[in-house]
């Protein structure tokens, strides 16, 4: 469990220092930009330890601070978000994205450090995106890093998330070795995204946009060195790594919280093949009398899955009373059935009529109701 | 499992990806096409995931449909995987109704094969009181690996389950005796009968066996001597349960039903350990029967009659055991449970003299109603309940009726276990200290 949540902290380092190197390559000046991704990618570390310490402490804080406070933040996000928006399509200058940027890093900075509040880090996913956004417009290799990044990395994180979430509330199994699964599953759901992605910005590769104003002074943005990216990769496997030991190194010590539900450590015996299923096989009921018999037994198959199974030693006739409250359409069918199965004259149509209907209306009951099915 | 999770992070991709898809337009840039095509990728992807383990994932359970207060009963849950790949993650809730706690949720975390299957056993506690109730169904949630989109499903059945009362033993009753037995014993009483088991030898009596003529003695006696053997007992016990709604009062586990059952219970749970025959009978909201037999199918019969009586009846016992005077045999037992601690002397005479008829040996069982909370009626003035007590007890003791007195003050476990619990010297005490 420990390695899981390490590595799902290490997805989400992942995601947002990508966006937020991809978008400084993209919309810083060139001798800025090195400077600017080695220290994004130690702010974004250190801020997201910061945020593990944190959790602890915000996550027991009082409910009622604890909800004013994820309202203001989110609120004053939306307008943020709404602004940039508004900016980047209204004053698509490098130099006011540049700007936008350095405030998204910021805030993604802040949202780290303040993961414990909402307990989830969906704010920085979400800053993480506009990041990617922002970073799309300059087109080229920021573009294609920026996405490629960000859907290679929210697939692992999501998958990392899940095990994560759902471990946590049950205590023994989470002892379990499910890293080498989850790492399986994260690989196995990344690997088609990306192959697509990847293959669909081959075709075409992303330009800049249009309409993007560059000044004399930001002209030299439009060229993103690929050395950026190498210094990327390595600030970042840098601060991956420290996330990674830190996650391991907090999350060992944490006292973890009580269940709130009645969990229950099941024994887990061996795990065995199915048997084979046994072919079950229908008599032929023919006429008439065959159709009667064969709606019955499908309104009763069908009750069985609704909850209401009618046992071995449970007439048909006993059944019934059993079901009236639920479905009193049972009763017309089941009289019919009796008499297409065990009588000795051939039904008539109108009959077998009355028979539809009424296996019609007793599916419908029982489907209908919300009432499970009661012992037979 | 946390919901709201699972519903941020996918309405974030349903959401992002045509607002994307609006930027990508209008800004004509490729890699937003890409991102919000990824965005549908992942929600595609998961859903489809989600909807094919959510169909091929089964689990049933299997336990024991009965069982004793506060004991420990092992539910197995089998989750079978029906498809081909493997499944993670699956939770399990069970709804037990006989535990306080009666959501029980367990986790298989997997990974669990293709086409295999894994039984999961948990243990829990009946900690509700005797009574009926129900188990099932199973609620089963799986999801995509990404934890996108849940498969909540409800399999199974809501099948019954039965808890008994906790039983004490009442050794009192290896003292009581038995009724004679044409079948081979493993009791046997000092007197002629057809046991194994040799008495002594008498003068011969037409129709008396040949095979049984002592030979020896009879060539001494120079007259013929035939071998008698003990008489077979088998102990016949009737438990008749006063089940009259006058008798009512006291509420949960401090109530004349809750004593009188539970006597009821341990006496019979007793005999049958015995290898007694036993049966009961009580006319409360509907009768009650248990035909006699022996064995552990009847017991678990009885005890599952016995939790479903109810104090609501109108018969009161000594009419109750007049109708069924025919089905008590000779020489056997009849334990008498009254629901008050004065029933009237007069209507105790025409029943013992009725039991006497027959050679049925009468023992009460009198729960004081008075030291419960009065309910449907006024509580009798203490120096009246105590004077009827008194007179009831009095009577008991001139006829040497073994009695026991249950109230609310006595703790069952404790009382039941007494070996001089049917001592009818006890029945004297319980006069003079009444």
């Amino acid at each position: 469990m420990t390695t899981l949540l390490a590595l799902r902290a290490l997805a989400l380092y992942l995601l947002v220092v990508l966006a937020a190197g991809h978008a400084l390559a993209a919309w810083s000046p060139p001798g800025q930009a090195p400077a600017g991704v080695v220290l994004c990618a130690f702010l974004l570390a250190a801020a997201q330890a910061g945020g593990e310490l944190l959790a602890p402490r915000l996550s027991s804080a009082d409910r009622g601070w604890r909800s004013r406070v994820r309202l203001a933040v989110e609120t004053s996000y939306a307008g943020v978000i709404l602004l940039v928006l508004i900016l980047t399509l209204a004053f698509p200058q490098a130099r006011v994205l540049a700007v936008e940027v350095r405030l998204l890093l910021g805030l993604q900075c802040a949202f780290l450090l303040l993961e414990g509040l909402r307990g989830d880090p969906l704010l920085a996913i979400v800053n993480g995106l506009i990041l990617a956004f922002v970073t799309s417009i300059h087109g080229g290799v920021p573009a294609t890093g920026a996405v490629l990044g960000f859907l290679g990395t929210l697939v692992p994180f999501l998958v990392f998330d899940h095990f994560v979430r759902v471990l946590s509330v049950y205590p023994r199994a989470a002892e379990a070795p499910l890293t080498a699964t989850a790492l399986r599953q994260a690989l196995l759901a990344t690997l088609p995204v990306l192959a697509v992605a990847a293959l669909l910005l081959a075709w075409r590769p992303p330009l800049a946009y249009a309409d993007v104003v560059w000044d004399d002074l930001d002209s030299d943005m439009k060229d993103v060195s690929l050395a950026i990216y190498r210094l990327l990769a390595i600030a970042g496997f840098m601060g991956g790594a420290a996330v990674y030991v830190v996650s391991r190194f907090l999350r060992s010590r944490r006292k973890r919280d009580a269940p709130i539900q009645d969990m229950v450590d099941p024994v887990l015996a061996a795990e065995e093949p199915l048997p084979p299923a046994l072919a079950r096989r229908r008599p032929e009921y023919e006429g008439a009398n065959g159709r009667v018999v064969k709606l019955y037994l499908d309104v009763l198959e069908h009750a069985a899955d609704q909850g209401w199974r009618r046992r071995p030693p449970v007439t048909s006739r006993e059944f019934a009373r059993q079901v009236r409250p639920q479905s009193p359409a049972l009763d017309a069918l089941t009289g019919l059935f009796m008499q297409a199965r065990y009588g000795r004259e051939n039904l008539q149509p109108a009959d077998v009529e009355q028979a539809e209907q009424a296996a019609r209306k007793a599916l419908t009951d029982l489907s209908s109701r919300g009432g499970r099915g009661r012992p037979g | 499992m946390t919901l709201a999770r699972t519903r941020a992070y996918r309405n974030l991709l349903v959401l992002g990806a045509p607002l994307l898809l609006f930027f990508a337009a209008a800004l004509e840039s490729s890699a937003l096409y890409v991102l919000a095509l990824g965005f549908g990728l992942v929600l595609a992807l998961g859903w489809r995931l989600a909807r094919v383990q959510g169909a091929q994932v089964t689990a049933r359970r299997a336990v024991y449909p009965s069982a004793f207060e506060d004991e420990t009963v092992t539910v197995e849950v089998v989750v079978e995987n029906h498809a081909r790949g493997a499944t993670h993650l699956v939770e399990v809730v069970d709804a037990f109704g006989p535990a306080v706690a009666d959501r029980q949720a367990l986790l298989e975390p997997g990974p669990l094969g293709g086409r295999r299957r894994r039984q999961l056993r948990y243990r829990t506690a009946c900690t509700r009181p005797w009574g009926s109730y129900a188990v099932g169904p199973l609620t089963l949630t799986t999801s995509d690996p990404l934890g996108l989109f849940r498969t909540v499903r409800v399999q199974g059945a809501v099948e019954p389950f039965t808890v008994f009362p906790r039983v004490h033993d009442v050794p009192a009753l290896e003292r009581l005796g038995g009724a004679r037995s044409l079948t081979s014993q493993e009791v046997t009483a000092g007197r002629a009968g057809q046991s194994a088991l040799f008495l002594g030898v008498r003068e011969y009596r037409p129709g008396d066996e040949l095979r049984r003529m002592h030979w020896p003695a009879s060539a001494r006696r120079g007259s013929p001597v035939v071998k008698e053997f003990e008489a077979d007992l088998v102990p016949y016990v009737s438990v008749f349960l006063d089940l009259e709604r006058s008798h009512r009062a006291g509420t949960g586990k401090k109530s004349t039903l809750e004593y009188v059952v539970r006597t009821a219970c341990s006496l019979v749970w007793s005999s049958s350990g015995r290898g007694h025959m036993v049966q009961a009978f009580g006319e409360g909201a509907e009768p009650l029967f248990v035909p006699p037999g022996h064995g552990e199918g009847h017991l678990a019969r009885a005890l599952f009659e016995l939790i479903r009586v109810r104090q609501e009846g109108e018969v009161p016992l000594p009419a109750l055991v007049d109708a069924h005077r025919p089905h008590l045999p000779e020489s056997s037992i009849a334990i008498l449970l009254y629901a008050t601690a004065h029933p009237d002397p007069a209507d105790l005479a025409l029943m013992l003299d009725a039991l006497a008829s027959r050679a049925v040996r009468p023992v009460m069982v009198l729960v004081d109603a008075d030291s419960f909370v009065p309910l449907d009626r006024w509580p009798l003035p203490l120096t009246q309940a105590l004077a009827r007590k008194r007179e009831a007890l009095d009577f008991l003791a001139e006829r040497a009726v073994p009695t026991v007195v249950l109230g609310a003050e006595h703790d069952l476990a404790v009382e039941l276990k007494r070996p001089d619990l049917f001592d009818p010297l006890r029945a004297s005490g319980l006069a003079a200290g009444a």
